[in-house]
Order: structure tokens, then C-alpha cells, then sequence
């Protein structure tokens, strides 16, 4: 595939690629974020504390995600970078040029096409498969945190595996609200042993992570954290025997573009009419579905 | 080694009661040290069993406890009495992991294989935190989570001992809240809006949640009113006649002592200096210090 072309509006940024490091970090960053990313895989939801590099996007702004994506690629990799299912919103469009400008990999909107793919609080509708990896932002690596503030103990309960403060935290919810009340970002637990913190994705992309064919990495640059979920592991949403996980519903609502029902909705306004209307989250999805060609 | 209850079906008997006989020393300390400092070669070897304080004048080194011996029979009160700075309650917060004790030997008859619990591994700690002990601290904030719901104090116990269904969690919580008097109406409001004496109750019933054999009672009725004090009191022995649960009593108070405990050990500048029946020591006091306290009683 053709490396996309970009033109800048302002001059000064049009250097040449060769005045960077392939894929703008220097290989001694790249080499300490690979061997914190083989230390996070040996050990599901597992985070592994980095030395997170300074970018030219601020920190919590995706640099742990870009850190990631930056120390795997390759020359022939095919990367897409989505914001929220968008695959054209400001950030994701920045990071895309970013990463096409100082390594030349070629980009797409297609899942299918793409061998890496970095995304904020979404995982592609598309099920991803053994020669894809898919590199997740974290705001907030750490799901223990809205129930301890300390650093310290929450390593440490991690460690003793003493989880029944984060119980509490469901159970609150059920005492007052009658139901579990978290919802994006619902704390899971990976291969029996660590509670992880998804990112915010929705609860519906919680079962995308289960016993999934593809590597999931996740990068946090403020927090300075890197875990992963291995292909083929278990990651099970907490819930009690007598309150169960759920996902999102969309019962008798579909997209008004491509008609779906089995995929992630947005809820808007139509502009015209003033009624409330739905549609795919997961955009290149719903325009793949409708028959176009994506770059 | 004891295997833990998970999943245990409604309200299980916890493994360890078999295991409890009467005659048997329940919790058995030897000597337990916890020393604040480096510690010097005069303050290691003290000439005199006697000090004047707890700090080495050498070294500066505090002896919080020096080399306590004691031991618990099941469903026995100790009272433990002595001036503030005595080290009565670094001396709980050791047996209950809180601290960790410099030297010294723990052992509990309902789990046999784990030798001595001070050296034992944290996870295993926890295990009997969570299962064997119950602690009720002098100030309730250390003990319960102020903004999170009174049931949910008392859950937090049970997800700890692997219960994870709702229903049944909450049948236990309002059982055990029903048992310290608070009323069922409020059982999910949090500790914060409640009165002291509330919040010493709620405490009694999240550390009684996973039917411990042990209760660490930490200066339980200071800074309660003496109406409020009494009905802690009578709780606390109702607990005792009832459940059969053995507890360690900290006060400053010979009163709350007199009423509660059948043996009383007197500390002073972290040492035991006497210790045997309540009444006997209350009625005829050999040390001079606990003659003090005896006669500086109201």
C-alpha cells in the first residue's frame, strides 16, 4: 500500500523525514518500551511501570498509546489510529501524521488493511485477528485508584491480590442505585489474577478483550504504565452471582446510516428534524458496511 | 493449614471451630518486642528489670514492648491496663499486623502448621486480619470507611472471605447490625452520620463479620458518655456469652477492666509488671505501680 501524501498548511513542518530517528524516537526509548511491553505480555494486566519519553503532543493527550505504537512499527506496517470510533477527528488525524511523517508507514481507515491499530475508548466493531495489534490510550491505568489514592497500596494490594475495597465500590452502587452502576471503563479481571482497568471503552467492547485472537497493549504516558492482554486470555467483567454484568442495549434502535443493530451506537440530535437519532460509533465500520471504499 | 471457606454456602461454620478446645491456649505471644530506633548495647542488656521510661537515655531508643509474654485462653477477656505511652496499644496493633514487631513469637491454635504469625508472609497475614481476628479501634475512623454505607463496612469483610452474592452478604450484614442495635432503617446509611457510640457499634460488627475467634478491642469506650460506655459494655459481654469469641481488652480505665476482663495484665514503660485474676489484682495490688493506679481509682 501506498504511504498516504501529506501536504502541510504551515511550511516549517515540511522537513525532510530524515531529520528524525524512524519512527521519531531514538532506539534506546524504543528499546526500553519493547522490553516493558515483553515484560506487560509475560504478565496479563500486569502494569509495568516506564520511562515515559516527552512527545510532541502533551501528556494524557495519547503519548503512551503513541509511545507503543512508535516502538513497534515497522517499515511495512499499515497503521489506523481511531478517536472514539472516528478515524477523522483532530487527535487521532494528528497522531496519524505524525506517525506516517516520521517513519513513511502507510496509513489506513480500513480494520481489515491494518496491521496496528491505536485507538482511544473504543475497540473496531471488526473482530481483529492473530497478525493484528491493537494499541489502547489510558487515561488512568490503575482501576483500583477511585478506591485508593495511594500508589503504594494499591501496588500492594495488587500484590496480595486484595480486591474486596474494589467489591465495595459495586456494591455501593447496587446499595444505592439498585444496579451496578459503573459504565465505561468497567474494571475486569485478566487470567484470574489482576483486576485491569479496560480503558474507557464501553462495557460492549468488554467481551472484544476475551479470549481474543489479537494483542492488546496498552500505554499510559502520564501515568507511565504499560500493560497488555496476550491473545487467547480471560478477561472477565467483576460482577456478583446475583448481579450480573451487561452490556449496553440499543433494543429497537439502529444506525441511520447503515441500518445496523448489532453494533455500537451514538446517540445525536439530528440538525434537521430536532429527533434524537443513533448511529455507529465505529464510523469506518458503518461506511464499509455501506459499501464505500475506505483509504 | 486451613483451607478457606470460598463460596461457602449460607453462613458456613468456619472451619476453625473445630479445631478450638478449651484447654488450649487460643493465642500464645512470647516475647514480643517493638523498638523504635536502633537500640544500643546498655538498652539491649538493661542492668535493672525496672526502667524509668520507655526511651533508652542512652540511645533515645523507644521499647514500646519489651519482651511480652502472654496467652489466651478461648473465650477468655484479658484486660490489658496501664498509663498512656505504656505501649498497651502498639502491643494490639502488633498482634493485629498493623505494626510490625520487631521481635517475638505468635502463635494461634486454630491454624498450627504456621509456626510463628510474625514472620508469616503478608497474603497470610491478611488471611488471619481478615478471618481469625476481629480489631475495634479507639478512633472509628481507623476502623470503617466513613462515606461508604454502614452494610457496606461490614460486606467489605465478606468479599474479603470470597462471598460474592448480594443477597446473602446483606442478610449477614443486617443480622450482624441487628446484633449491635443499629437500626435496620439506617443500615446503609454511612458511619459518618452516626454518633460515636454508632460508630464503635458498626465497628464491633464489621470486625465480628467473619466469625473470628479472637476480638482486639482497642480503648473501645474512651470519649463515649457513661450511658453510651454502659451500653457498649453490656454489648461486649453479651458478644462474649453468646458467640464465645475470646477478646484482648485495652483501657486506661480500671473500670471498664473490673467489668470486662477475667485476667488483667498491668503495663508500665512498654514491660509487664504484674498480671493475674482482674479481681485479685484490683483487691490486693503487689507492684507499686498498679497499687497507684488501684488507689488513684474514684
Amino acid at each position: 500500500m501506498e504511504a498516504a501524501r501529506i501536504e502541510h498548511t504551515r511550511p516549517w513542518m515540511n522537513r525532510p523525514a530524515a531529520a528524525y530517528n524512524f519512527a521519531f524516537l531514538d532506539e534506546g526509548s524504543k528499546r526500553e518500551i519493547r522490553r516493558k511491553t515483553l515484560k506487560a505480555v509475560a504478565i496479563p494486566g500486569y502494569q509495568v511501570p516506564f520511562a515515559s519519553r516527552e512527545l510532541p503532543i502533551a501528556r494524557g493527550w495519547g503519548t503512551g498509546g503513541l509511545q507503543l505504537t512508535l516502538s513497534l512499527l515497522g517499515p511495512n506496517d499499515v497503521v489506523k489510529v481511531i478517536d472514539q470510533g472516528h478515524d477523522d477527528s483532530v487527535n487521532a488525524v494528528s497522531i496519524r501524521r505524525l506517525i506516517a511523517e516520521t517513519s513513511g508507514a502507510a496509513t489506513t481507515e480500513d480494520t481489515a488493511k491494518a496491521t496496528l491499530i491505536q485507538s482511544r475508548h473504543r475497540i473496531p466493531e471488526e473482530r481483529l485477528r492473530a497478525d493484528q495489534i491493537l494499541v489502547l490510550q489510558v487515561p488512568q491505568p490503575e482501576p483500583l485508584r477511585r478506591v485508593e489514592r495511594s500508589e503504594r497500596l494499591t501496588r500492594r494490594k495488587h500484590a496480595e491480590m486484595d480486591y474486596s475495597a474494589m467489591w465495595l465500590a459495586l456494591y455501593e452502587g447496587i446499595v444505592r442505585w439498585g444496579d451496578i452502576t459503573l459504565g465505561a471503563d468497567y474494571p475486569v479481571m485478566v487470567h484470574g489474577r489482576y483486576i485491569m482497568a479496560p480503558t474507557p471503552i464501553p462495557r460492549w467492547d468488554n467481551e472484544k478483550l476475551h479470549q481474543a485472537e489479537h494483542l492488546t497493549l496498552f500505554g499510559a504516558g502520564r501515568e507511565k504504565k504499560i500493560y497488555a492482554v496476550p491473545p487467547y486470555t480471560d478477561v472477565i467483567p467483576l460482577q456478583f452471582e446475583d448481579y450480573r454484568f451487561r452490556k449496553e442495549s440499543f433494543d429497537g434502535k439502529a444506525c441511520r446510516h447503515c441500518g445496523s443493530t448489532d453494533t455500537f451506537l451514538d446517540e445525536t440530535t439530528d440538525e434537521a428534524t430536532g429527533f434524537t437519532v443513533y448511529q455507529c460509533s465505529d464510523t469506518a465500520f458503518c461506511r464499509k458496511r455501506r459499501g464505500e471504499e475506505l483509504p | 493449614m486451613i483451607q478457606v471457606t470460598e463460596h461457602a454456602a449460607e453462613r458456613a461454620v468456619p472451619t476453625w471451630t473445630a479445631r478450638i478446645r478449651a484447654d488450649e491456649k487460643l493465642l500464645e505471644v512470647r516475647g514480643l518486642t517493638k523498638r523504635y530506633g536502633p537500640g544500643c548495647s546498655s538498652c539491649h542488656q538493661p542492668e535493672t528489670g525496672e526502667w524509668h521510661s520507655s526511651r533508652c537515655p542512652r540511645c533515645g531508643t523507644i521499647w514500646a514492648c519489651r519482651s511480652l509474654d502472654f496467652h489466651l485462653y478461648p473465650g477468655e477477656i484479658l484486660g490489658v491496663v496501664g498509663e498512656s505511652g505504656s505501649g498497651k496499644s502498639t502491643m494490639v496493633k502488633c498482634l493485629y499486623f498493623d505494626e510490625e514487631a520487631t521481635s517475638g513469637e505468635m502463635t494461634l491454635s486454630v491454624c498450627p502448621g504456621d509456626g510463628n504469625l510474625l514472620q508469616a508472609s503478608s497474603q497470610r497475614k491478611r488471611y488471619v486480619r481478615n478471618h481469625l481476628m476481629g480489631m475495634v479501634y479507639q478512633n472509628p475512623y481507623l476502623g470503617l470507611r466513613m462515606n461508604f454505607s454502614s452494610s457496606g463496612n461490614v460486606a467489605e469483610k465478606l468479599f474479603a472471605a470470597s462471598q460474592f452474592h448480594v443477597g446473602r452478604v446483606r442478610r449477614r450484614a443486617a443480622e450482624l447490625l441487628e446484633r449491635v442495635e443499629i437500626p435496620l432503617a439506617r443500615m446503609d446509611e454511612p458511619p459518618a452520620r452516626f454518633s460515636g457510640g454508632m460508630q464503635q457499634r458498626v465497628q464491633i460488627s464489621r470486625a465480628l463479620a467473619n466469625d473470628p475467634p479472637i476480638l482486639l478491642l482497642d480503648e473501645v469506650t474512651t470519649g463515649l458518655d457513661l450511658s453510651v460506655q454502659a451500653r457498649v459494655l453490656d454489648l461486649i459481654r453479651s458478644i462474649r456469652r453468646e458467640l464465645g469469641v475470646a477478646m484482648i481488652v485495652v483501657s486506661h480505665d480500671l473500670g471498664v477492666i473490673r467489668m470486662l476482663a477475667d485476667r488483667t495484665m498491668v503495663m508500665r514503660h512498654g514491660a509487664i509488671v504484674e498480671h493475674g485474676l482482674t479481681d485479685q489484682i484490683l483487691e490486693d495490688p503487689q507492684h507499686p505501680y498498679t497499687q497507684l493506679l488501684v488507689h488513684s481509682l474514684l
